[in-house]
């Protein structure tokens, strides 16, 4: 199978630049938001606040990242164009609208109103997503594994979405007597599991092996990764909504968790066996998010068992930022300077001499970055473990300051022009 | 004048892969080159079937070998057996990548 990021199936670059700089502009503003959440360490795992905050950076960035990269990926990964690029667009403008009114009523309790509208805008702006993706995959012949993680993970993005919409009509409009916590943790599990999860592992086994020349790897772990997660999601999520006894709850938590580990597994096979060994902050944010992903999975496990708030915030924080943040930031460095030079430089190779992928990244400021990244998770965990708001606090001045230098990096590739 | 098998490589040479950051014939990719009056031949492969610039490497390697005075045609064949592996680079793309 013929992969790569950029062929004449992929969408135009103007189109996946919308959704990254969105996600980016969002990341910062999460940063933001971040510095007002210090009070929240202690409080009780699914609050208003927790949910403003979650939506605003799950939402605003890492979904808006996925996005992108999936229109980028998608054509090439299954060997045919996108279903509609128009439709595209306007999921991001559905998307941007509905997001923001959702946000807005999650975080000023005199606009909790706006929570249904916005949802239901953008539950049909995801549905328009998950359709494009659908109808792109209804004219494929055969489905590799990468594809079969896109389409179960879209499959997922549709169920937990439809649940989202169902809960925020139910939380605004008394639509249904349901059990919120229960659904809301289905939701979560759905989105962040079923979704995001099976979009990351997916990517994964195209971008981990291309940028670190790596070849000749067994498979079997990523296989049993596919299986794994994706029966425990389903199961977690019926387990929760039917309601199921907690035992059946625990089986689905102990595939997700060894679907996960699966996936790390496969994930350390493919780094043994790379070229390259230059550790970059490519290399450093990925081996960094996975750590930090086995950290928030031991985590979860101790919430789950014994049920302490502290630690289940600790596995989001994690989560969050150790894994999604660090490993959508790595990528952001080698993926962001590809898409602009295919755009820029490469209508100039062999007329003048072009850059570098990497010159486009300024070196210095993302290793700063990577490392302030990682000081600030630390810190973040420290004050959620320790209950220390001030810590927690200054790791989210930390956090954001490393924020703000991936912005400049954006730009600074976005802006990069040839020397004379 | 007479085209050679050496002139093509180093028209290829020309050819880097921005993301590596060396050129194509020191990083093995050239897995053979044919000359047949004005019409050149080159098999080559890409370090991963992964590669971001699949069609844009075969494309500037076409370029490269057109540039070449007498030549007329340039026709690519992108093999993926034998598979790179690090042992086709030159020494100094293994010192320089594999630290």
């Amino acid at each position: 199978m013929k992969v790569s990021l950029a062929t004449e199936m992929a969408p135009p670059f103007v189109l996946v630049a919308h959704f990254f700089i969105a996600g980016i502009l969002f990341l910062s503003l999460s940063g933001v938001a971040l510095l007002f959440m210090n009070s929240d360490i202690s409080g009780y795992i699914i609050s208003s606040s927790l949910a403003a905050f979650s939506h605003l950076y799950l939402l605003g960035f890492v979904m808006m990242i996925i996005f992108g990269a999936m229109y980028q990926l998608l054509p090439v990964v299954l060997e045919a164009p996108i279903f509609s690029k128009d439709f595209a667009y306007i999921q991001f403008y559905m998307y941007i609208v509905g997001f923001s009114l959702m946000v807005s009523g999650f975080t000023f309790a005199e606009l909790h109103l706006l929570i249904p509208y916005g949802a239901v805008i953008t539950y049909l702006s995801m549905l328009i997503f998950c359709f494009n993706v659908f109808l792109t995959f209804y004219r494929l012949e055969t489905i590799t594994l990468v594809s079969k993680f896109l389409l179960i993970g879209t499959i997922f993005l549709f169920i937990s979405v439809s649940l989202g919409l169902l809960i925020g009509l139910s939380l605004g409009h008394g639509l249904l007597v349901i059990d919120i916590d229960a659904w809301v943790k289905a939701h979560i599990i759905g989105t962040l599991g079923g979704f995001v999860m099976m979009i990351v592992m997916g990517v994964s086994m195209v971008l981990i092996p291309m940028f670190s020349l790596s070849h000749g790897f067994e498979e079997k772990w990523i296989h049993a990764a596919l299986y794994l997660h994706s029966i425990g999601v389903a199961l977690g999520m019926i387990a929760l909504i039917a309601p199921f006894p907690f035992f059946i709850q625990a089986i689905a938590f102990g595939l997700i968790a060894s679907g996960i580990l699966c996936f790390i597994v496969q994930m350390a096979i493919i780094f043994k066996q790379r070229v390259r060994k230059q550790n970059d902050y490519w290399v450093k944010n990925v081996v960094f998010a996975l750590l930090c992903l086995v950290g928030s999975v031991l985590c979860y496990a101790s919430y789950f068992t014994f049920g302490n708030s502290a630690i289940g915030i600790l596995a989001g924080v994690l989560f969050f930022f150790g894994f999604l943040l660090s490993f959508i930031i790595g990528h952001i460095y080698k993926i962001l300077p590809f898409l602009i030079w295919y755009e820029k430089f490469s209508p100039l190779v062999g007329k003048q001499k072009v850059p570098l992928l990497h010159q486009m990244i300024h070196t210095k400021v993302a290793n700063t970055q990577t490392w302030m990244l990682f000081v600030s998770v630390i810190m973040l965990s420290g004050g959620v473990l320790m209950q220390l708001e001030k810590l927690f606090l200054l790791g989210s001045v930390l956090l954001l300051t490393s924020l703000i230098l991936v912005a400049f990096n954006a730009a600074h590739a976005f802006n990069y022009n040839i020397k004379e | 004048m007479i085209v050679t098998e050496e002139d093509v490589y180093n028209a290829i040479s020309t050819v880097i892969d921005p993301e590596v950051g060396f050129d194509i014939v020191s990083l093995g990719l050239i897995y053979g080159v044919k000359i047949e009056a004005n019409n050149v031949y080159v098999t080559m492969t890409l370090s991963t079937k992964g590669c971001p610039l699949h069609e844009l490497i075969q494309q500037w390697t076409k370029d490269a070998v057109l540039k070449i005075d007498g030549i007329e045609t340039c026709e690519i064949e992108i093999v993926w057996e034998p598979a790179w592996n690090i042992t086709m680079a030159s020494e100094r793309v293994k010192k320089e990548l594999c630290g």
